[in-house]
């Protein structure tokens, strides 16, 4: 009698464009850690960032659909949306840790909700649209783990229609970005927890990889039914709206201290007087900050329950213009079908990657060296495997010492 | 809602039956029920009754596809539910895998244009566990200001219980509840807080999932037990809970499903739906059938049908509050609750097993008389339709020992798959198994009513799981067992190694766990033997990464308990014991580097993220007093008891795959719905006399506490009937059920193996009553001399 052999079962494995294949790019071994294995970053920081940010943005426009209620919004209506939004983080186990985390979420959502609101709440047709899609897998990829010849790839958006744009506001600068072209279109609205990458930055591809992402979108909303072409993304990262010291430093480098400038949208005249004086004044901005976080820890222990608003943000000594910070936290990518498809065999090899170390890992029966670790400073620092994670420029790689 | 038609029924089914690669290779011609679950029109409701490995999920997947691509179904409103995620991802991705392939057929004939094939978008499809559907449904359809729910770790609900339920009112220690609980746990024995805590929630659980009028149950039972009222409010105290803290359980999450559907607020969900498909429908509750006809209700107004699919043999549930009643009885209960008529179709093809295989399980199945009676009624036998393979009867094997059934169960699994084959003997004949080419020791299982490796109880008696770990790993190519759940989770080497650092780095030599007062024994040797490994694993001085010489992990361990800091600056306020948690695997590289070893660590870290929203400490270890006591009190209560006891326990989900070159043991439970090529049951290997501790795993006396509930709540329920089966009868039937399910996984080979003799080729597995080996509830033994299978 001759066994049967066993299949592998016929799973089409699924791919979040942001949980899974971002977080890839980032780093392998750390995906393989906090997303496949479902291990908790101990700092989660940018995880609560991003969350809360998404969520008071979604959160805000459904009130100001539901309950016609007109903006700007007063602190304490902001800080409304924020209670609910904390609340359902605080259910997930997401938490802010740090107060200062806490101060810079609500000070961004507060400036998203009521910059960007009046401009951008008019013109979205669709909240939270779930994209769904199936892909061939790259041909190479072995099949040892399950049987399937595709991968499924996810994301939200919100989405914009032309005629929604058609009906916008005179003066409204940002349908002005995003008006012209064909008769129907569309546009894909995202939101990023983050600053403005820079463009020529090797230690971090972001700023391609989001187009990557968008592109992927576009494909993706094309499957839908009913939706009409693509015409562009609007990408906006809000950290610019109110940015924190490691933002400046960053925009420091980029503008000053980087030949050529490494970033599309650079300051001039007052503003880049004011950055070039960031250095000499960051030391009184550190000190305002840090009286700031006192405010807002008092602020959450205390006086919140007697009915008092988040303390705001304190100015820089030497800001940066609100039209210009404006200008840096929006982003528009053109998409066309051409653009969409030179980029969509990105992400296919990046699934590519992922499913033949799950094989490696299946295979060997080792993880470590099955995944590509990809040690960038600014990863590294907070990574929780840091001190052993064998990348070879991972400079934290020690035996770690009592705090 | 209806789209446009895409194909004809006609150009559908040669697609589907036509070979790979050109089509499916399903050949529906064999099986006219297949053939009339899948063509059946988009109207008409269905209760396909489907045996074991009878293409249950082709049939669903084709189904579906049909809706789609013949009768033109939009995919958003189609909903189609599984009973595991694991389940869920299978049938999503056959209709994603198949549906794409017929669509690349379709536009290959030129059936259809590329713009009709565009507008039907297959990922719309809403697939899932019930679960997961009402948290995204509930998320998706929500108002503005709504909270979207999130259910609670299981052990978090169990804290809450115990708090707000149990220690408010100091209900834990009113006699009234006490006395109670020993009714209903048919025993004073260990009836401490934690046992007060699960019967507490269990009664939470089944007022939901039963639909119980709570208030009628106490103002009833109270009068006979008072202790019911005490019970009541203890639920009460923790629903309360719940709602302050705007959270709540998984039992919860779907009563507000109902709820929110009652009241209409989910209309815009409800409106699209069309066709509710429903898998596992033998292990549903009345909540969950209540959300069905709900949703149903919506569907036939559209011009839709509800689809269930399941087997009442293969019920195993009850324990969690599944009513195979609500299957065996659907044709009437949905008719009284939707108005549906269905049509029942009967699978009874099995495609799965050898002949001998089907026929053993349909004759198990027959075997009990008074089983006959809760089956569905009219059920076809299966038939065994699996074309070309080898027939081997099925094998026997009883030894007089575990040690001797685990060497010669060692000896055989070696020689099918390190050697040339295996030899069985049967009178004159001689078969040899061998594995297939390509094959691997992951073709063969061993399934256990539990795989853990020692018996419960004082004396920890080594299992059968353990006895073939041993003897697979001194054979001479040793095999490796694949058994996540074998060893109790608190106990497993890197848990206990991991928590004792965590105990010894935060509390030194215990001094804060010495200062809680109400605190159970077990618990507290738990900790000493974590502690102990803790302190092992120092001495043995494990290496960190390899690149550095310097910094021990009791040197750490060391400044840690001192709070002295390794570096210069002053020790931090507060320490998060993530951080730490983190910073102490850098000394275990088996867990950093192995899949197995992340298993064991992610519970740990999913109870701290739990724990911290238990208290404002949030798993933070402080430095000065009074905060620094605290925080520890803090992480023993809320994370280091919840594990000891048992509460924390490992994600299977997170399992990508059993290894290939590993043995895997798992529990007939986690088996369901899985085929193994050489399937090992065993049926006894537990039991060496007639002892009355073990009768309810093999001989019931009587029922379980699942069985006391349903005849303590079921009066009172809103939609069910009082039992009219004894709990006894009720006991056997699950029994039945379970080794129904066992024996029907082999695909080749059925192999049983327990404690017994072999005299004369006679089987005598000692005399001991036992559903596994064929005794029926009237006391007889059909198998007596002839059990029907090669005992080797």
């Amino acid at each position: 009698v001759t066994l049967s052999v066993r299949r592998n079962p016929y799973v089409v494995p699924s791919y979040s464009l942001t949980g899974d294949l971002l977080s890839h790019l980032s780093c392998g071994l750390q995906y393989r850690y906090q997303n496949r294995g479902a291990l908790p970053p101990s700092k989660p920081v940018q995880l609560w960032f991003g969350q809360f940010i998404h969520g008071t943005m979604e959160e805000a426009f459904r009130r100001w659909r539901d309950n016609q209620q007109p903006l700007p919004w007063s602190d304490g209506e902001i800080q409304s949306v924020a209670d609910t939004v904390l609340r359902r983080l605080t259910a997930r186990g997401i938490q802010f840790q740090r107060f200062i985390v806490l101060g810079i979420g609500i000070e961004r959502a507060a400036q998203a909700i009521n910059r960007f609101g009046p401009i951008l709440f008019p013109l979205i047709t669709e909240c939270e649209v779930k994209l769904k899609g199936i892909r061939q897998l790259p041909p190479d990829v072995p099949r040892l783990v399950r049987e399937s010849d595709y991968y499924e790839v996810t994301g939200v958006v919100d989405v914009i229609t032309s005629a929604q744009l058609a009906e916008a506001r005179d003066g409204n600068t940002l349908a002005a970005q995003l008006q012209g072209g064909a008769d129907r279109f569309e546009v894909i609205v995202d939101y990023k927890g983050m600053r403005r990458p820079g463009q020529d930055d090797p230690a971090n591809q972001a700023w391609y990889h989001h187009a990557w992402q968008v592109m992927t979108y576009a494909w993706l909303r094309a499957q839908q039914t009913g939706s009409q072409p693509v015409q562009s993304a609007l990408l906006l990262y809000l950290n610019e709206l109110a940015p924190g010291t490691e933002d400046m430093d960053k925009l420091y480098e980029d503008v000053i201290e980087t030949s050529p400038i490494s970033t599309d949208v650079s300051p001039t005249g007052a503003n880049l007087e004011n950055l070039t004086r960031w250095r000499a004044n960051k030391r009184e901005w550190s000190a305002r900050i840090d009286t700031w976080e006192d405010q807002i820890a008092n602020w959450w222990r205390t006086e919140r329950r007697d009915g008092a608003t988040f303390p705001r943000m304190p100015q820089m000594p030497t800001p940066l213009s609100p039209d210009f910070l404006m200008k840096r936290a929006v982003r528009v990518i053109p998409i066309d079908l051409e653009s969409i498809q030179a980029n969509l065999g990105h992400f296919d090899e990046e699934v590519g990657t992922i499913e033949r170390s799950v094989a490696l890992e299946v295979q060997t029966g080792r993880l470590i060296n099955s995944w590509r670790a990809t040690p960038r400073e600014e990863n590294c620092t907070i990574c929780d495997f840091r001190h052993f994670c064998p990348a070879v420029g991972n400079n934290y790689r020690a035996v770690p010492t009592a705090p | 809602m209806i789209q446009n038609r895409v194909v004809s029924w006609i150009d559908f089914r040669h697609l589907v039956t036509s070979p790979a690669p050109g089509g499916l290779g399903k050949p529906l011609d064999d099986d006219p029920d297949q053939e009339g679950a899948v063509a059946a029109p988009v109207n008409q409701s269905l209760q396909l009754i489907a045996g074991p490995g009878t293409g249950k999920t082709t049939s669903l997947t084709l189904r579906v596809l049909k809706l789609v691509f013949v009768d033109g179904v939009a995919p958003i409103s189609i909903v189609a539910t599984t009973f595991t995620k694991k389940a869920a991802g299978e049938l999503r991705s056959r209709i994603l895998g198949w549906g794409d392939q017929l669509r690349n057929a379709m536009l290959r004939d030129g059936l259809l244009d590329e713009e009709v094939i565009r507008r039907i978008d297959l990922n719309q499809i809403t697939t899932g566990t019930l679960d997961s559907i009402a948290e995204q449904v509930m998320n998706d359809f929500r108002a503005p200001g709504v909270d979207s729910l999130v259910p609670l770790e299981d052990f978090i609900a169990t804290s809450y219980m115990r708090r707000d339920g149990l220690f408010a009112a100091q209900r834990y220690q009113n006699p009234d509840l006490r006395a109670y609980a020993t009714f209903i746990d048919g025993t004073s024995f260990g009836l401490n807080t934690k046992k007060l805590t699960d019967i507490a929630r269990e009664y939470r659980d089944r007022f939901l999932h039963d639909q119980i009028d709570v208030t009628r149950f106490r103002n009833t039972r109270s009068v006979q037990y008072p202790g019911a009222a005490v019970l009541v409010d203890a639920v009460g105290g923790y629903e309360i809970g719940l709602m302050q803290r705007l959270v709540t359980d998984f039992a919860g999450i779907e009563a507000e499903l109902l709820a929110r559907l009652e009241r209409g607020v989910l209309s815009a969900f409800t409106r699209q739906l069309q066709v509710v498909l429903i898998d596992e429908y033998q292990d549903t509750n009345v909540l969950q059938e209540q959300i069905y006809f709900s949703i149903a209700r919506a569907a036939l107004s559209n011009g839709g049908s509800i689809v269930v699919v399941g087997d009442d043999d293969q019920s195993l549930y009850r324990f969690r509050g599944a009513t195979v009643e609500l299957f065996t009885d659907f044709a009437r209960r949905v008719h009284d609750g939707t108005g549906a008529s269905p049509r029942v179709i009967y699978l009874h093809r099995n495609y799965r097993s050898s002949t001998a295989i089907v026929a053993w399980s349909q004759r198990y199945a027959t075997l009990d008389p008074d089983y006959q009676a809760v089956r569905a009624p009219g059920k076809p036998a299966l038939l065994a339709a699996r074309a070309g393979a080898d027939e081997i009867p099925v094998l026997g094997m009883f030894r007089a020992s575990v040690a001797d059934l685990a060497q010669d169960l060692a000896a055989l699994i070696d020689g099918v798959f390190n050697g040339t084959g295996f030899q069985v003997h049967h009178q004159d004949e001689t078969l040899t198994i061998t594995k297939g080419a390509g094959g691997a020791v992951g073709d063969c299982a061993l399934l256990c009513s539990s795989p853990a490796d020692y018996a419960g109880g004082q004396n920890r008696r080594a299992r059968l799981p353990l006895a073939l770990r041993q003897a697979l790993a001194d054979l001479r190519n040793p095999i490796q067992v694949f058994n996540p759940r074998g060893e109790t989770y608190s106990e497993v080497t890197p848990v206990a190694r991991l928590c004792g650092l965590l105990l010894e780095c935060s509390d030194p030599q215990g001094r804060v766990e010495q200062t809680i007062v109400a605190m159970p024994q077990t618990v507290r040797n738990v900790f000493r033997a974590w502690r102990q490994a803790a302190n092992v694993f120092i001495r043995s001085d494990p290496r960190g990464p390899e690149s550095t010489r310097n910094g021990t992990l009791a040197s750490f361990v060391d400044h840690w308990q001192r709070r002295t800091p390794q570096g210069r600056g002053r020790w931090p306020t507060r320490f998060p014991l993530m951080e730490l948690i983190y910073e102490l695997l850098t000394w275990m590289p088996g867990v950093q580097d192995d899949a197995e070893g992340l298993l064991y660590l992610e519970p740990i870290t999913r109870t701290v993220t739990a724990a911290q929203n238990l208290d404002r400490l949030e798993c933070n270890i402080f430095r000065d007093q009074p905060w620094a006591d605290r925080s520890v009190i803090s992480l023993i209560r809320n994370v280091f008891e919840p594990i000891a006891s048992g509460d924390t326990q490992i994600e299977e989900e997170l399992i990508e795959m059993v290894p290939r070159d590993r043995l895997g043991v798992l529990s007939i439970h986690q088996a369901k719905g899985l085929e193994f090529p050489l399937t090992i049951v065993d049926v006894g290997s537990d039991f060496r006399s007639n002892h009355a501790a073990q009768r309810m795993k093999r001989f019931p006396a009587g029922g379980s506490r699942s069985h006391v509930l349903e005849d303590e709540l079921w009066p009172f329920s809103r939609t069910l009937q009082p039992p009219t089966r004894s709990q006894r009868d009720r006991a056997f039937d699950d029994l039945i059920r379970q080794y129904f399910v066992a024996f029907s996984r082999p695909q080749d080979v059925l192999l049983l193996v327990g404690l017994g003799h072999l005299e004369d080729g006679d089987f005598q597995p000692n005399e001991i009553e036992n559903v596994a080996t064929g005794w029926t509830r009237d006391r007889t033994w059909p198998w007596r001399g002839n059990p029907d299978m090669w005992l080797i």
